[in-house]
């Protein structure tokens, strides 16, 4: 290799999410050393766990061939490694790890099909069968994709003869992942002619369900995973089906393009499921950028087309856009034979407008760096790493330093209560007669009124905040309600005219019944109500909080002052409006509305019949969205409280265990102990400190 | 195949143009004949017309750039605005000039580079006539590159219909994908069976060394949807022509696929014409021929006879008194009644009908050649014999 990827360099993946999360650690770690051996651990766990068990997950996402696997290869700094083709050639959702929390860090795994998911492909959630009836064209979608997985169990058995049925549901491991093997599993391959002999490409492909990598750090700075996608508009509807259906394991999205036909409808498509399942985190990179015959020219307008369909789908959030050549940064990485410097020219040209980003891959030849930094790939790590920071590393970082606080909180609790015995007993022995103090009394700590208070009080939190899930749940639902039908009202008037003018002329005029314009509608009602209700249950359990801590120090705990609740994950849930894009595929376009409107001719039952239709779509979907929305909030609400209660708990424990502990004799170095446990006590605060400037920020 | 077809063709016209000439010669008045007449003026420019291509694909698949190689020329710039552009229609004229075409009116444009976005928006078609020799054999519909996200209606679909068949075009880098494909499910089997699929870009380095396998795939997927799949490089097959279409660069145009799509292209107008030509063969058959056929039967045994006659007679008797044309014309219905009887069977049925009518003129030519007023019978001897004659012309209608 002419080059090197260095993860310790500030502009390598992750660093900068790196670094935040390793001052994190070393706090913890600066709080494990001044507490000399005691069992402690259990109070680390959770901040220990969510940090080191982080990885972020980046999905490459966008049509067939528009170069999603060469991008992937040339981002892991691997020219080559996934196989690709002229033709579209993943045929299998690949994750390559990198740093996998808990390991392997070589290999590859390759999970197969068994019946069952096989038939969840085929037949895609209970909903779309049903309305299977009302819409022709998702009817016939479905049953290509049945007829797809039919196609794939039929050239699997042909591929692979006796064995196929004892594969199903199995699991091939391998010690090492080469080229060839990724092929076997991944890959689309070539139709078999007949029986086909061992370790041909793609022979695996059709039953492999999963395929997964592992590699060590490497170039990141921060555990990834890297997500290959199959591509969309593949005349195999399958293979998009396999695609939509990962979509929610991600957080970070790149949406490839080709530069030769940048944002089509189909892109169009993919960007409304992904804003109807709220995944924010996206970046578009326009690939194949050196193919363009006039790229300075073509990128304005490229950018503008692409601009302009953003704007209007996602006015909520900048999407940034970067141009950009796979192929270029791969040949910088092959060497310098396989550059070509006009296309390098023509990159630099195209990414003249655009903030020159450093990168933490260095190359010995200076040819094979200009290859590489005008192949726009720093730029799109830097965007990623970005996003990975912004996005799920703030929700891991704040939730590990209120749990990291909680822990710095109870030790320092459990220390200055050791340290009030040690000083009384100091006091009792009379070495230090001038440090006797009018010392305040503190309340004796009463464990029963704490038990009846705790119950009470943390009923009443869940109550309120059952209450007003409830009350928001019946004001969405009129909501919904009402908006659909509203849109029923104003689709009929249009309708009517379009019929009466259709009726006139006596021939078919193309009519289409958008739906989007109500989904946008619900999509953005559901977003604006969303965080109002996660506002009030914050404020619910803020304020319960309160009153819980408050009654603690009443009872004698004036530790619990300084107990925080966790609710990072509750304040970083944002609505989860999925069930809207299950509706995006049957979508009523003019080709089917012409054949169903020639089966009904009288007017006034086509208008009914079209409102009913829409009603059959959106009012059980209506049910599923608040399902999931409530769900998702008492879960999160919940998970916070039990686990808030738990550091009470944990404090209580401390607190009486410390206090009951039998008398013991002063010890000998009484002093000396006093000002360890002193030393402690400062260690605590300072790390608690740090911590809340950290969570203030 | 191509010369055949044309030779059949040379045939045809002929056939139609000697049927039109007939028929124009007869008289008009008779229904039959002038039905025959317009059927055989449509037959004429349906003989003579181009042929119509309708041009397709989604935007960016090199729809334009495929559209100047065919006209050997760029007639037109319009890349600015290309994502509002209505379809482009372009024919065949001396003199270039633009129309504006909407469903309800068409106008002239002067400077089509002078209208805006938003006008180009309205328009259905934009017609553009040239001086270029591809256009006198193919008309041609430029669509709008359909997956386009600012267009919700694909005007592709309404065009195909009024097209003889229609060239989709693809890039190759991302060929033949499931909207191509659902677009194309969309047109009538008819049309889908003579239409070609051209695969552009395929000179870019990306795609040259594997386009053995890309072409096997869309073998597999779109071969039956296609007349035939044509790889094509199309800069280099512009520049293989000059701007009249003659080919400089024989070498580079085959190697480009140019050679092999303008072949394509004429073998498809070939099997357009032979439907053409079978249309054609029909309604000669059915609705013209039959027509002259009673002409050439009736015209020489009777109604010729008939006229050679009258005009004899007249002319013997310019400026006879009423007693002797009345005689001059006796004479003359007793020669054509004989004349019927002759023949017999030989007549047409409708001849036979004719010998009541000329009875009944002799009758009265015996009547008034014994009366005075010579002057008076002149006139009504010439009266009856414009009668007899208006209605020998039209016994078709009398019957």
């Amino acid at each position: 290799m002419t080059f090197k990827t260095d993860s310790s360099l500030p502009s390598a993946l992750g660093a900068n999410l790196a670094a935040e999360s390793h001052a994190v650690l070393a706090l913890l770690e600066q709080l494990r050393g001044a507490i000399d051996g005691e069992e402690y651990d259990h109070l680390f766990e959770p901040s220990e766990e969510i940090l080191k068990n982080a990885i972020a997950s980046i999905s490459f996402i966008g049509q067939v061939k528009a170069g999603k696997t060469s991008l992937v290869n040339a981002l892991i700094a691997k020219p080559n490694f996934l196989p690709s083709d002229v033709n579209p050639w993943t045929a299998v959702v690949t994750q390559l790890f990198f740093d996998k929390p808990g390991g392997p860090h070589s290999g590859a795994h390759f999970a197969f099909f068994d019946d069952q998911q096989w038939d969840k492909f085929a037949n895609r959630g209970g909903r779309l069968g049903e309305l299977a009836s009302e819409i022709p064209e998702s009817e016939e979608k479905l049953k290509g994709v049945r007829l797809e997985v039919e196609q794939m169990k039929e050239r699997a058995k042909k591929q692979l003869g006796d064995r196929f049925q004892s594969l199903l549901g199995k699991t091939h491991k391998f010690e090492t992942a080469t080229t060839d093997v990724l092929a076997r599993y991944i890959c689309a391959g070539d139709e078999p002619e007949a029986l086909v002999k061992q370790h041909v490409q793609g022979r695996y492909a059709d039953i492999t369900r999963e395929a997964a990598v592992f590699f060590e750090k490497e170039k990141f700075a921060f555990p990834v995973v890297m997500v290959d996608t199959p591509g969309l508009n593949d005349p195999l509807m399958i293979r998009e089906e396999i695609t939509l259906q990962s979509l929610e394991h991600s957080q970070i999205f790149v949406l490839v393009l080709s530069a030769h036909q940048a944002f089509s409808s189909a892109d169009l498509y993919l960007v409304r499921i992904l804003n109807a399942l709220r995944l924010d985190r996206l970046v578009i990179f326009v690939n194949r950028a050196d193919e363009l015959t006039n790229p300075e020219k073509d990128i304005g307008a490229i950018r503008k087309h692409i601009t302009k369909f953003m704007e209007k789908e996602r006015p909520d959030i900048a999407v940034p856009i970067v141009f950009g050549s796979a192929s270029c940064a791969s040949s910088a990485m092959l060497g310098e034979a396989s550059i070509d410097p006009t296309r390098v020219a023509s990159m630099e040209l195209s990414s003249a407008g655009a903030a020159k980003v450093k990168s933490n891959t260095k190359f010995e030849s200076k040819k094979q760096q200009q290859a590489w930094d005008a192949s726009g790939l720093p730029a799109l790590e830097h965007e990623i790493s970005k996003m990975m920071f912004d996005g799920p590393g703030q929700a891991w970082l704040t939730s590990a330093r209120i749990d990291l606080d909680n822990a710095a909180r109870l030790i320092q609790a459990k220390t200055e209560t050791a340290l009030d015995r040690l000083k009384q007993q100091q006091e009792k022995t009379g070495a230090n007669k001038s440090r006797t103090k009018d010392k305040k009394p503190t309340p004796k700590f009463d464990a029963k009124h704490f038990d009846s208070e705790c119950e009470r009080l943390f009923g009443a939190l869940r109550l309120v905040v059952e209450r007003n899930m409830n009350t928001a749940w019946t004001e969405m639902k009129t909501g919904l309600q009402e908006l659909t039908e509203q849109f029923i009202v104003e689709h009929d008037q249009e309708f009517a005219v379009y019929l009466q003018r259709a009726k006139k002329s006596k021939k078919t005029i193309p009519w289409s019944c958008d739906t989007t314009p109500l989904r946008r509608e619900l999509n953005i009602y559901l977003n604006q109500e969303f965080p109002q209700i996660q506002k009030t249950v914050l404020g619910n359990i803020e304020y319960g909080v309160k009153k819980i801590s408050d009654s603690m120090v009443e009872s004698g705990l004036p530790a619990a002052k300084n107990l925080r609740i966790n609710t990072a994950e509750l304040a970083a849930q944002s609505a989860s409006t999925s069930a809207l894009s299950k509706i995006v595929p049957i979508d009523m376009d003019s080709s089917w509305w012409q054949g169903w409107m020639s089966k009904f001719m009288r007017t006034a039952k086509v208008r009914e019949k079209v409102g009913r239709m829409i009603r059959a779509q959106f009012l059980p979907i209506q049910d599923e969205l608040m399902g999931s929305m409530t769900k998702q909030l008492v879960t999160s609400s919940n998970a916070a409280i039990v686990s808030y209660q738990k550091t009470l708990n944990s404090l209580v424990d401390i607190i009486t265990s410390e206090a009951e502990r039998p008398q013991e004799n002063a010890p000998k170095d009484i002093s000396k102990r006093i000002n360890e446990l002193e030393d402690r006590v400062k260690v605590c605060k300072g790390v608690s400190a740090v911590l809340k400037k950290a969570l203030a920020a | 195949m191509q010369d055949n077809s044309s030779d059949f063709q040379v045939k045809l016209e002929k056939t139609v143009s000697a049927a039109i000439a007939k028929l124009s010669q007869a008289d008009q008045g008779d229904i039959r004949i002038a039905k025959a007449h317009d059927a055989a003026l449509d037959l004429q420019t349906l003989l003579t017309r181009p042929i119509k291509v309708a041009i397709g694909g989604e935007f960016s698949s090199g729809k334009s750039t495929f559209v100047k190689m065919l006209l050997g020329q760029h007639v037109v710039d319009m890349q600015a605005s290309a994502s509002a552009m209505p379809t482009v229609s372009f024919l065949y004229g001396a003199e270039t000039s633009y129309r504006a075409i909407t469903a309800q009116r068409s106008w002239k444009v002067r400077d089509i580079a002078a209208l805006t976005e938003g006008e180009l928006r309205g328009l259905d078609c934009l017609e553009i006539v040239a001086d270029v020799p591809f256009l006198r054999q193919y008309e041609i519909f430029d669509t709008p590159g359909t997956a386009d996200p600012s267009r919700s209606v694909d005007q592709l679909l309404t065009i195909a219909t009024h097209a003889d068949f229609v060239i989709w075009c693809t890039n190759a880098t991302q060929a033949w994908r499931e909207s191509e494909r659902r677009m194309w499910e969309n047109l009538p089997f008819e049309l889908k069976k003579r239409s070609l699929l051209i695969v552009t870009h395929v000179d870019l380095p990306s795609v040259k060394p594997s386009m053995a396998r890309l072409m096997k795939r869309m073998k597999k997927e779109a071969g039956l949807l296609f007349k035939k799949i044509i790889p094509m490089e199309l800069l280099a097959a512009s520049a293989a022509r000059d701007k009249s279409g003659v080919v400089t660069n024989e070498e580079s145009w085959v190697a480009s696929g140019g050679s092999e799509c303008l072949g394509a292209m004429a073998a498809i107008s070939a099997e357009v014409r032979a439907d053409v030509f079978a249309n054609v063969v029909h309604d000669l058959e059915n609705k013209i021929l039959p027509v002259i056929a009673e002409l050439e039967a009736s015209t020489p045994q009777f109604a010729a006879y008939w006229m050679q006659e009258l005009s004899k007679a007249k002319t013997k008797l310019h400026g006879a008194d009423g007693a002797v044309t009345a005689l001059g014309y006796l004479k003359l219905v007793e020669g054509v009644l004989a004349f019927i009887m002759e023949s017999g069977g030989a007549q047409s049925a409708e001849a036979q009908k004719m010998a009541p009518r000329l009875q009944e003129a002799h009758d009265y030519f015996e009547d008034i050649r014994h009366k005075d007023g010579s002057e008076q019978n002149t006139e009504e001897s010439n009266a009856i014999i414009a009668q007899l004659d208006w209605e020998f012309k039209h016994i078709n209608i009398l019957s």
